[in-house]
């Protein structure tokens, strides 16, 4: 290439260079100028106060004149971001096929109102609750069941849920002297269709009798379990709706002979995952004849699980009990009476495959009768929790069971009843531990409950305020050290629906070739 | 009159008797004349029969001293008739000689036929090696045939050179007349030339005959006869009116009157389809005489069975071959498809016009390699060794592996493409549609790439969801052969079109573009190379007049490539301004003009949408792509980003080979050029990198591509860089070794092992993702099935998008291409957002009277169902789940809704549509009532919808109402009434087509024209 003689921007050279500078120019300018073309970031939906809540409770079952029944609805008396001023109602009414004929147990007038209704006469109702407007946030009914004598004594109580698709329980068991029941309650005005599946220690259980079951709208129905799945010491159920929606539960009365061992409510299981946390096992007096076992089910794989305890000193691992296989869609046991020394806890799970857990918990004293409570792999509490229906009396005590797994965490414990509210409890919990908070009924009317008759029980409305840095699992237990024997109770803390996520929604064709 | 030398006394049998036919033949006849005086041994006569000449021929004639006799017959005599006269006038020889006034027999030629006549008895007729009159070295006929269209086949390339190739002897079917050998008693006994036969095929008509006849008819190559053809390539004055039409139908006549007797009937058919093909065929290529041509063959001999029936008759006295031990010496079937394509082929170069054939010759080709072809599989050998044909099937062969995730069942979606249409019908409703079904209605113009795309499917049968598979996959190679072919123009070597062939078909922008599913990039791709050659004969590159027909083709090209791309307008509209500007002459500026101008005008009726909205000016059809992590300046190196690229390195050895390339500018002409258009190309593509825009039907701002952008600064690059590369080496040999050498080295190996590694990477990574095939249809059968039902409910479906929620309203379809550029304006769907916004918040207060209003009956929640959601719509009130179909969640609203709906004292009923899902009209039976009804339609309110109530008094235009803030209400009397509700937009219609007339015209004025004069000849 010869260099060519003249001016200089003749040359090739020089061209090539005002050629790069351009080029490198044009491609800066581009860069530096040019607009933010990055993906907008993800937006955080706006929080408002939900303004419609339903639930549905699983029945009042009692006998007459040895049951107690009581079904309790409360809203909490403060929610931030809603105006207490605002209108409102919240009612629970007995459900029954015919609309018209419904019957109001419960009316609710304001937020922080609470109120309880009590049956004694033989009554088996369900009921559904609802409320709207400034009582819908935090709207929370359950029922509780006291029976002091005969087949089914015990205390029994459950949270009354939405309707869902999905549901798990772990820990039922059909063989002889286990009564299990579970009851399907369709509060819609739509025909349900729900199939049921058993997983045993074997793997899965052949039920045919629990496909497609057809649950009529507004009715519920019953399943026994030692009809449609016989013989097995341990079952995991889940339970998925098909066409429609329905709230399920699974009630448990154990007799051995003749002599009551105890009744309860199995609390919902988390769906499957690989994490898991099942809070509330209680103190356990260790002289007592007293069994606590875990059981584990993984639905799809064989699962390999590691377990560690966490008490109020701090976590281990449990010496015998460290490892479980879990088989393939089959249920796993492990006795934890020894391992747990009588400490309340919680036992963390961590698993190589997605697996669900419940417990079960029997106390017993010697020569006396005892009672059963059930526990279920549970949420986090992210927000506060709502439980309407608490007692204190001298033999009676409500008591939280909190843990904090991973992290410092806090609860307060707020108290609210009769337009009254006090703080029951404040909780610090130290990462890793558990503990128990007996929580304060309030003073006026403690006093004068201790005074009056003792069987007379006055019910009081807790809020459990999470806070602190990590998450915070917990049971709500009440405890009765009766005559003839301890009567037991406890469902998880759930997180109130007090606020909804109102995602800001745009339109987009993609959407219509998405699946 | 005439001076003849007197016959000879004796007659000789064993002598020859020359027949020379003259017409007005002066300017040949010098040296025809001249050549039979230097004949060795000359024909024992020479007859001369001269039709009618008006200028000097019977003088030279005359003069020429060694003609016998000069016979002068009527202007009006035809070939074969003065042939026969001069016959007749012949005294008794063994041999009849027939000659041209323009054919010029070499000295030995007569000599050598006779020698070859007395070696091979058996041949009754021999022809010699006829070659051109001014090129002498050019082949024009070893023997002749005829296909089974009736086309003349000399079995020859176009413009063949004698180099020996068919030397020998050979049996023909027939040999051509001029030189033309025949034992005198056997013209005798067939009765020579047919006189039905006055121009023209008399020769192979002849020959045939003879065949039949049991002789045998053949070349002799080492006699040789120059033949000036001026009869057949116009070059004579006019001897016959009409010398097209003479043509075809002595063709069909010699077709019919000589082809075997059992499928005599099958041919005529054949014939008659074929004929009518080929005058359409004329009247698209602009020469209407040639149509009427073609009609009056068919007039002439096709509807004259009396005539054909008495050659038949003529002919079965001699006949005593079968006709089909004659196979052998007819062109085989499918060579005139062969010749179609080269012909083809051929027209992709700027100097060459393209070549169609003559009523002699059946194809050009133009390629380097084809010197020495043979026949049968050697040609078939030698063509599939052609670099084109290697370079398109090795390309073919990347893409195939490359798409190896793909074959299998299922709809191609995924990145920027939806799923298409079924039929090519489905796409031209769209584009005609004064309405479209995209959530709540919208009557946007459709996009003009969907034109395209119709356009499209319709060449394909009809298939539309067969264009983007075949763009994507056959696209780039395509793409590739194409600029193979028209770089040939720049004169550059083979091994360097390869590498732009290769390199252009396998760039980062077609790899990107294929992987997201951007067809419409890459059929831009495809449209540059024949674009640029369009453009260039448009305003005279290459030393050519400028073209009219090439102004058309750019026009239609550049306008579908704005169409597919409307971002390319600024930078191709800039580009020719450019051209406006350096275009020599008035005619060329008009061409670069019109070529900004026309495809504007093309595109009119899509203009309204872009004046709206101009955000949709700077995007490309498809789905948006939002949220581009990449910087600006990867455009620089061809990346052009979306939702996956190539790494910007790919565009590395380019980007230096095209600066390297910077310092040839100055020498080369086609470099300065090419450099200009990718620094037009480059500077646009970064200002696109560089916008976001949001366009009415987008709620999120898009990320414009710059592609299509991209894909010409590639092809320019690539271009600039060949063009540059030319000699390099030779010159760089003779240099001084400095250090130009190395460098130039590393430059020269990047860029050509850039090509390898961008097809190796794409046949490594493969063209999934995102594109992909699969399950592209969110709504259950059922649901879609209850969809068409007169009601014509839709489904609501939702999709969780970070923090956000995504969903579109369907009716009985899922969506489709063409629906994001003709959904509503997203600012008219305000009040459903607000809708789907409760709904899904789990607040509990939920509107599901309100998505009954928009005729939505289920809401459909698609896979990952966000569990929130889901306990969301579980627990709204009137809603009621009643199936999971696969991983998505389905709820149906607890209320009957419908498209219409009355409105009468608060109650609401749905009313059933007698027109069954058309998006643009609805015809319901409205029942009597007390007061006065209110019609709500769910569409969005729009002026284009008209209502019209007919009842027996009469038909009236119902009054809109404006109750509802987003609906289409009408208010009806009491009375019960059938009421029609339509949209219609005549406006749409007549531009619509007005420009498919104008894309017709267009297309006539760019189909190749017949050309009626031979050009190389002169």
């Amino acid at each position: 290439m010869s260099v060519r003689a003249g001016h200089p921007w003749g040359r090739p050279a020089v061209h090539l260079l005002v050629v790069v500078v351009l080029v490198v120019a044009a491609a800066t300018a581009a860069t530096v100028f040019g607009a933010d073309r990055s993906a907008p970031a993800a937006v955080t939906p706006q929080l408002v106060p939900v303004t419609q809540t339903t639930v549905a409770c699983p029945g009042l079952r009692s006998r007459k004149g040895f049951t107690e029944s009581a079904v309790a609805a409360a809203t909490p008396p403060e929610v931030p971001g809603i105006d207490p001023n605002a209108s409102g109602s919240g009612v629970v009414r007995t459900l029954v096929p015919v609309e018209s004929k419904e019957e109001t147990l419960i009316s609710l007038r304001e937020p922080g109102d609470r109120g309880t209704y009590i049956g004694r006469n033989g009554e088996r109702d369900l009921v559904t609750g609802a409320a709207s407007g400034a009582l819908a946030p935090g709207f929370s009914v359950t029922q509780t069941e006291r029976t002091v004598d005969g087949q089914g004594r015990g205390l029994a109580s459950t949270q009354c849920q939405p309707t869902g698709t999905d549901f798990w329980f772990v820990g039922p068991a059909s063989g002889v002297g286990d009564r299990a029941v579970l009851v399907l309650t369709n509060p819609e005005s739509a025909t349900a269709t729900v199939d049921v599946t058993f997983h045993g220690r074997g793997g899965l259980v052949d039920a045919p009798g629990a496909r497609g079951v057809q649950v009529q709208p507004r009715t519920s129905v019953e399943v026994r379990l030692d009809r449609v799945a016989p013989g097995e010491k341990v079952l995991a159920v889940q339970v998925q709706v098909r066409v429609g929606r329905l709230t399920a539960a699974i009630t448990e009365t154990d007799v051995f002979g003749f002599e009551p061992r105890g009744t309860d409510w199995f609390p919902q299981a988390v769906a499957p995952a690989t994490d898991l946390v099942v809070p509330g096992v209680p103190a356990v007096n260790q002289g007592r004849e007293s069994q606590v076992h875990l059981d584990i089910v993984a639905p799809e794989e064989a699962a390999v699980v590691t377990l560690t305890i966490i008490t109020p000193e701090g976590s281990f691992t449990p010496q015998g009990a460290d490892v479980i296989d879990v088989p393939a869609a089959g249920v796993a046991s492990v006795d934890l009476t020894e391992a747990l020394r009588g400490d309340p806890a919680a036992i963390v799970i961590s698993s190589d495959a997605p697996v669900t857990a419940g417990a079960r918990v029997e106390l017993k004293n010697p020569d006396l009768f005892g009672d059963v409570l059930y526990l279920a792999a549970a949420n986090p509490l992210d927000a506060p929790a709502v439980v309407p229906d608490n007692r204190t009396s001298a033999d009676l005590q409500t008591r939280l069971i909190l843990t904090a797994p991973a992290a410092d965490a806090t609860a307060v414990v707020t108290g609210f009843a009769g337009g009254k509210e006090w703080t029951a409890a404040r909780v610090d919990l130290s990462a890793g531990t558990t503990q128990v908070v007996t929580v304060e009924p309030p003073q006026a009317k403690g006093a004068k409950g201790a005074k009056g008759n003792d069987k007379k029980v006055e019910s009081y409305g807790l809020v459990v305020t999470p806070g602190g840095d990590g998450p915070l699992y917990g049971v709500r237990m009440l405890d009765e050290e009766g005559p003839r024997g301890p009567l037991v109770t406890s469902f998880p803390l759930t997180t109130a629906r007090l606020l909804a996520q109102v995602a800001e929604a745009f339109p987009e064709i993609a959407v219509g070739s998405t699946g | 009159m005439s001076r003849d030398v007197p016959l000879p006394e004796t007659p000789d049998d064993a002598g020859v008797v020359a027949v020379l036919v003259a017409h007005d033949g002066e300017s040949f006849l010098p040296r025809t004349l001249a050549a039979l005086a230097a004949l060795d041994p000359a024909p024992g006569a020479v007859i001369a029969v001269d039709t009618g000449s008006e200028d000097a021929t019977a003088s030279l004639l005359t003069q020429a001293g060694l003609v016998n006799r000069v016979m002068t017959l009527p202007a009006d005599t035809g070939f074969a008739a003065a042939v026969h006269a001069g016959v007749e006038a012949a005294p008794a020889s063994g041999w009849l000689w027939i000659l041209h006034d323009d054919s010029a027999p070499e000295p030995d030629a007569l000599a050598a036929l006779l020698r070859n006549a007395a070696d091979q008895p058996s041949v009754a007729v021999w022809g010699p090696k006829v070659l051109g009159w001014d090129e002498p070295r050019r082949l024009l006929e070893v023997g002749v045939s005829i296909s089974r269209a009736g086309r003349r086949h000399t079995g020859l390339e176009r413009g063949e050179q004698d180099q020996g190739q068919y030397d020998g002897q050979r049996d023909t079917l027939a040999v051509g007349s001029a030189g033309l050998l025949v034992r005198r008693d056997l013209w005798s006994d067939l009765g020579g030339f047919d006189r039905s036969l006055p121009f023209f095929r008399e020769d192979v008509d002849f020959g045939w005959r003879v065949n039949l006849a049991g002789h045998r008819v053949a070349v002799a190559s080492d006699a040789v006869v120059h033949h000036a053809e001026a009869m057949a390539r116009g070059r004579r004055s006019r001897v016959i009116a009409d010398p097209h039409s003479t043509d075809r139908a002595s063709a069909l006549y010699t077709l019919l009157a000589n082809g075997r007797g059992s499928t005599v009937l099958l041919r005529w058919l054949w014939l008659l389809l074929l004929t009518l093909v080929r005058a359409l065929g004329n009247v698209l290529g602009k020469a209407p005489r040639e149509a009427a041509a073609e009609m009056s063959a068919v007039g002439a001999v096709l509807m004259r069975p009396q005539r054909l029936r008495v050659a038949r008759r003529a002919r079965k006295r001699w006949r005593l071959v079968k006709a089909s031990s004659l196979q052998s010496l007819f062109p085989p079937p499918g060579q005139q498809v062969r010749h179609s394509l080269e012909t083809l082929a051929g027209s992709l170069s700027v100097e060459t016009d393209v070549a169609p054939s003559t009523i002699l010759e059946s194809g050009p080709s133009d390629d380097d390699l084809d010197a020495f072809v043979g026949t049968g599989t050697g040609r078939l050998r030698s063509w599939v060794r052609r670099p084109a044909v290697l370079l398109f099937v090795g390309l073919v062969a990347v893409q195939l592996i490359a798409w190896r995730g793909l074959y299998r069942d299922g709809v191609l979606r995924g990145g920027a493409l939806l799923p298409m249409p079924t039929g090519a019908s489905d796409v031209w409703q769209q584009y005609a549609a004064a309405w479209h079904p995209v959530t709540m209605g919208s009557d946007t113009m459709a996009h003009p790439s969907t034109a395209v795309l119709g356009l499209l499917a319709t060449l394909l049968l009809g298939h539309a969801t067969w264009v983007v598979p075949t763009v994507l996959v056959l696209g780039p190679p395509l793409a590739g052969l194409l600029a193979y072919l028209v770089i040939d123009s720049l004169g550059l070597s083979v091994r360097l079109r390869v590498w732009v062939g290769a390199a252009y078909a396998l760039n980062p922008v077609f790899l990107a573009a294929t992987a997201q599913g951007r067809w419409t990039t890459v059929l831009v791709g495809v449209l540059v190379p024949l674009a640029a050659v369009a453009a260039a004969r448009a305003v005279g590159l290459g030393g050519r007049p400028a073209s009219t027909r090439a102004a058309a083709a750019a026009v239609l090209l550049i306008a579908a490539m704005v169409a597919l791309a409307p971002p390319l307008i600024v930078s191709l509209a800039a580009l020719c301004v450019v051209l406006a500007l350096l275009a020599t002459g008035p005619r060329a500026q008009l061409a670069a003009l019109s070529m900004v101008i026309g495809p504007l005008l093309l595109l009119l009726p899509w203009w309204p949408v872009a004046a709206a909205d101009p955000a949709v000016l700077l995007l490309e059809p498809g789905l948006p792509w939002v949220g581009d992590d990449e910087s600006a300046w990867h455009a620089v190196f061809f990346d052009a980003g979306g939702w996956w690229s190539a790494p910007w390195w790919f565009g590395l050895g380019l980007v230096v080979a095209s600066l390297a390339a910077v310092l040839r500018a100055q020498l080369r002409r086609p470099v300065r050029a090419a450099l200009v258009v990718v620094g037009v190309s480059l500077t646009w593509a970064l200002v696109l990198e560089a916008l976001v825009v949001t366009p009415d039907t987008s709620a999120v701002p898009v990320a414009v591509w710059s592609g299509s952008v991209l894909v010409l600064a590639v092809a320019a690059g690539l271009v600039a860089i060949a063009t540059a590369a030319m000699g390099t080496r030779v010159r760089l040999q003779r240099a001084a070794f400095t250090w130009r050498q190395p460098a130039l080295a590393v430059v020269v190996a990047m860029a050509a092992v850039s090509p390898i590694i961008w097809g190796v990477a794409w046949m490594g990574r493969g063209a999934t993702d995102p594109l992909d095939r699969g399950g592209a249809n969110p709504l259950p059968a059922f649901v879609r099935a209850q969809s068409g039902l007169p009601e014509q409910i839709r489904t609501l479906v939702l999709q969780p998008a970070s923090g956000r929620l995504a969903y579109t309203v369907l009716r009985s379809r899922d969506a489709q291409w063409g629906d994001v550029e003709t959904a509503p304006p997203v600012d008219q769907l305000t009040s459903l957002d607000r809708v789907v916004s409760d709904l899904a918040s789990g607040a509990g207060s939920a509107p599901v009277d309100e998505l009954a209003d928009r005729a939505v009956q289920y809401v459909l929640a698609v896979a990952p169902v966000d569990p929130d959601l889901e306990v969301a719509l579980d627990s709204a009130p009137g809603l009621l789940r009643i199936a999971n179909p696969d991983e998505s969640s389905l709820w149906r609203v607890e209320q009957p809704t419908g498209r219409v709906r009355m409105l009468v004292n608060g109650e609401r009923a749905v009313l059933a549509s007698e027109v069954p899902d058309d998006p643009a009209a609805v015809a319901v039976d409205v029942p009597a009532a007390d007061t006065d009804r209110l019609l709500e339609l769910a569409e969005l309110a729009d002026d284009g919808w008209v209502a019209t109530a007919s009842t027996e008094a009469g038909t009236r235009e119902l009054p809109t109402s404006g109750a509802s803030d987003w609906a289409q209400r009408f208010v009806a009397g009491a009375a019960p009434t059938q009421v029609q509700m339509s949209v219609d937009d005549p406006w749409r219609l007549v531009l619509v087509l007005g420009q498919l007339l104008a894309v017709v015209a267009l297309v006539l004025i760019a189909l190749p024209g017949r050309r009626r004069v031979d050009e190389e000849a002169v």
